[in-house]
C-alpha cells in the first residue's frame, strides 16, 4: 500500500523554487513556469476534501476449524455514512474509522489492505485491493467495498484486528491511511487423533454407569465374586456348580460395577521443560496427547477436566460431553508454553481443582526440578495419577549429529536420570508411560497400560 | 497498462522533444543534448523499477532546465509545453506505481480514464494559465502589484499549511 510519499513537499519546493528563481532574474516566464504545478497541486488539494467515514465489516465463515481447514474471511468496507450493515455475530466485527469532513461519500480511489495474523497462509483471493470509490453510479453497492479470501493454518488462536484503508485522490498527492479495527477471533483447535480406549483405575468412581471397574459388587460384565443367595436374586445368576457342592444353600454370582470416573488432565506448559528442536516443539505433541485423551476419556462418558500450567494457571473445570469437549479444546487450541517466575515449579499446582479421588493424569516431560516430589505428594493426598510423558531425550538427540561421543554420554547420563525418575514415580504407585514421540500415541499407551506392574495399582480402592 | 505505458512514453517524448526545440532554436546543443539525456534516464529509470526517488529526481531536473532556457531567453512556450508534459509524465509514473502496489483492482478502466481525463484537464488548464501569464500583459500600478503580492504570499502560506498538515 504506497504512502504519501512528500510529493506534495516537493510541488511546493518546485513552486517556491521557481518564483524565488523568476523573482532574482526577474523573468516573469519562470514565475509562469510555476503555474501548472500549482493548478495540479490545487487540483489535487480539491480532491483532497471528499474524505468520506469508513467503516468495516469482517465476517469469518467459521470462528473455530481444525488444522489445515480452510477459512473464507469477508471484509467489507462502507466509505459512506451508511451503516446498513450489521454485525454478524460470532467471528465479526465492526466499526467505524475517523469521520468525514464535509460528511460525503465524494469519489476518488480506495485502497483496501487487510491485515492476516502472522502463522495464517493465504490460499485465495487478495487480501488487498485498490479501487474505485464511487458510490453513485459505478459501484453496484453504494459505496461499499468488499474483499473475500481464504486462509488457513495450523493450531492457534489468531486475532484479525486492523485493515488499512487508504482514500487517494486522483493525483495520490494526497493519500489519507485510515486504520479500521474489524476484529473477529479465529480458533484452530489441535489435530485430533482418536484413540482406542483404555482402562483407568482411578481411586473412587461416580454413581453413574460408564466404563471404568469400580471394585464393587453391582450389575456387570467381568466376574467379581460369590455370595450366599438372597431373596431377591436373580435366578440366571446363581452359580449351580457351586451350589450342589453345598446342602440346601444356594450361591448367587457377583459382577463388578462399571462406572465414570473424575479424570483430571493436567498439562505441563512452562517453557523450561519444552524442548524446541528445528523440528518443532516438544509441547505440540503434549497438545496433541492432551486432546486425544480428553477426547476419549469424554467418549467414554468420564467428568474430565484440564488445567493448563505453565505462563499462567489456565483451567476448564471438570464437566461431560460435546460441551466440555468444545471448551477444552479452545483452551488447547490457544495454549502456548511460556515462562513464569512464579510458576516455576509445580509446587504451585492447585491440586484442589480436581475434585479427591480424581485420576489425575499428568502429560509432561518430568524434567522440572521437582516434578517427582509433587507427583508423589498428588499420589499420597489419594489421586490416582498417571504420568504421560514425551521423551525429550529421544525427541532432542533426532536433531542432534549423535557421532559425537560427548553426545553420546550426555544421552546416556539423561536417559539413566530419567530411568531413575520413572522407577522412583512407580515405586509410590504411579503409572509411568514414556512416549518416544515418533511413535503413535495409541500403540504406546496400550502397550504401557497393559504390562503396569502391580504397585502402580491404586492404594485407596471403593466407591462413591 | 498498455495505454497508460504509452502515454507516459508520449508525455516523456513531447517534454524531451519541447525542450530540445527550445534549446536549439536558442543555438543552445549542450541544452538538446541534456534535455535527451534526462529523457532517456527518465525512462530507463522507469523501467527499471527504482521509480519514486528517481522518478523525482528527473522531474525536477527537467523543471530546472526549463528554468535555465528561460532565464537566457530561450522561446518561453516550448519551456511551458516541457514543464507541463514533464509534470504529466511524472504523475503517470506515480499513477502506475500505486496501481501496481495492489495484488488486486478493480474496476481498472473506469479508473484508468478518469485518471487520464483528470489529468489531461489539469494539465490542459496549467497550460493554458501559464501561456496567458506569459503572453497576456496587464499594466497596474504599485499598490496592485503590492495587494497581488501579498494575496500570493498568503495564499502560498495557506498552502504550504494545509500541505503539512497532510
Amino acid at each position: 500500500m504506497p504512502r504519501n510519499d512528500g510529493r506534495s513537499a516537493a510541488l511546493l519546493a518546485l513552486i517556491f523554487g521557481l518564483l524565488i528563481f523568476g523573482l532574482a532574474t526577474l523573468k516573469g516566464g519562470i514565475i509562469a513556469l510555476a503555474i501548472p504545478p500549482a493548478v495540479y497541486l490545487a487540483a489535487a488539494l480539491l480532491g483532497r476534501r471528499n474524505m468520506p467515514r469508513v467503516s468495516a465489516v469482517r465476517t469469518l465463515s467459521s470462528g473455530h476449524v481444525a488444522p489445515g481447514q480452510e477459512v473464507t474471511v469477508t471484509l467489507v468496507v462502507t466509505t459512506s455514512g451508511d451503516q446498513g450493515i450489521g454485525n454478524s455475530g460470532q467471528g465479526s466485527g465492526m466499526t467505524h474509522g475517523t469521520p468525514n469532513r464535509r460528511g460525503d461519500a465524494g469519489t476518488g480511489v480506495i485502497g483496501v489492505q487487510d491485515m492476516i495474523p502472522d502463522g495464517l497462509e493465504l490460499t485465495s483471493g487478495d487480501a488487498d485491493l485498490l479501487t474505485l470509490r464511487q458510490p453513485l453510479t459505478l459501484l453496484p453497492d453504494d459505496g461499499v467495498v468488499s474483499l473475500s479470501y481464504t486462509i488457513r493454518g495450523t493450531r492457534g488462536e489468531f486475532a484479525f484486528r486492523d485493515v488499512v484503508v487508504s482514500l487517494h485522490d486522483e493525483s495520490g498527492v494526497f493519500l489519507r491511511v485510515i486504520i479500521v479495527t474489524a476484529p473477529a477471533t479465529l480458533l484452530i483447535r489441535p489435530n485430533l487423533r482418536k484413540l482406542r480406549p483404555i482402562v483407568l483405575h482411578p481411586p473412587r468412581t461416580r454413581g453413574f454407569a460408564g466404563p471404568i471397574p469400580a471394585r464393587q459388587s453391582g450389575s456387570g460384565v467381568d466376574f467379581f465374586g460369590m455370595r450366599q443367595y438372597q431373596l431377591g436374586d436373580r435366578l440366571r445368576w446363581i452359580n449351580w456348580r457351586v451350589s450342589a457342592r453345598h446342602e440346601r444353600r444356594l450361591y448367587t454370582n457377583e459382577f463388578e460395577q462399571e462406572r465414570i470416573a473424575d479424570i483430571g488432565i493436567i498439562l505441563d506448559a512452562r517453557a523450561q521443560t519444552d524442548v524446541r528442536t528445528p523440528a518443532g516443539s516438544l509441547y505440540d505433541h503434549s497438545i496433541q496427547a492432551a486432546t486425544a485423551l480428553s477426547d476419549m476419556l469424554l467418549d467414554q462418558g468420564n467428568r474430565v477436566g484440564l488445567l493448563i500450567y505453565g505462563r499462567g494457571r489456565e483451567g476448564v473445570f471438570p464437566g461431560y460431553g460435546n460441551g466440555q469437549r468444545e471448551r477444552i479444546f479452545r483452551a488447547l487450541g490457544r495454549t502456548a508454553s511460556g515462562h513464569n517466575y512464579a510458576l516455576e515449579s509445580l509446587n504451585h499446582l492447585p491440586v484442589r481443582f480436581f475434585p479427591s479421588g480424581s485420576e489425575i493424569i499428568f502429560i509432561g516431560s518430568l524434567t522440572g526440578v521437582d516434578d517427582i516430589s509433587v507427583l508423589t505428594r498428588m499420589r499420597a493426598n489419594g489421586y490416582g495419577v498417571m504420568a504421560l510423558s514425551p521423551n525429550p531425550i529421544a525427541f532432542e538427540a533426532a536433531s542432534v549429529q549423535a557421532d559425537a561421543r560427548a553426545v553420546s554420554y550426555a544421552r546416556r547420563i539423561a536417559e539413566v536420570e530419567r530411568r531413575l525418575a520413572t522407577v522412583e514415580l512407580r515405586r509410590v504407585g504411579i503409572q509411568v508411560i514414556d512416549w518416544v514421540v515418533d511413535r503413535p500415541l495409541d500403540q504406546t499407551l496400550h502397550e504401557s497400560l497393559t504390562r503396569q506392574p502391580a504397585q502402580s495399582r491404586p492404594l485407596v480402592g471403593g466407591a462413591r | 497498462m498498455r495505454r497508460n505505458s504509452l502515454l507516459l512514453f508520449g508525455c516523456v517524448i513531447v517534454a524531451v522533444v519541447a525542450m530540445g526545440i527550445g534549446f536549439a532554436l536558442g543555438g543552445s546543443w549542450i541544452g538538446v543534448a541534456v534535455a535527451s539525456g534526462l529523457g532517456g534516464v527518465w525512462l530507463l529509470v522507469h523501467m527499471l523499477g527504482n521509480r519514486s526517488t528517481g522518478n523525482l529526481a528527473v522531474w525536477l531536473c527537467f523543471n530546472a532546465l526549463a528554468a535555465v532556457g528561460l532565464a537566457i531567453d530561450l522561446p518561453a512556450g516550448w519551456m511551458l509545453i516541457a514543464a507541463v508534459a514533464a509534470l504529466c509524465a511524472w504523475d503517470m509514473i506515480h499513477y502506475e506505481q500505486r496501481r501496481a502496489s495492489a495484488t488486486r483492482v478493480d474496476a481498472i478502466d473506469l479508473m484508468d480514464r478518469r485518471h487520464t481525463i483528470w489529468l489531461a484537464l489539469t494539465g490542459g488548464v496549467g497550460l493554458v494559465l501559464g501561456a496567458a501569464a506569459l503572453f497576456i500583459r496587464v499594466d497596474f500600478g504599485f499598490g496592485i502589484a503590492l495587494v497581488l503580492a501579498l494575496a500570493a504570499v498568503i495564499l502560498l502560506s495557506q498552502l504550504m499549511r494545509v500541505v503539512s498538515k497532510g
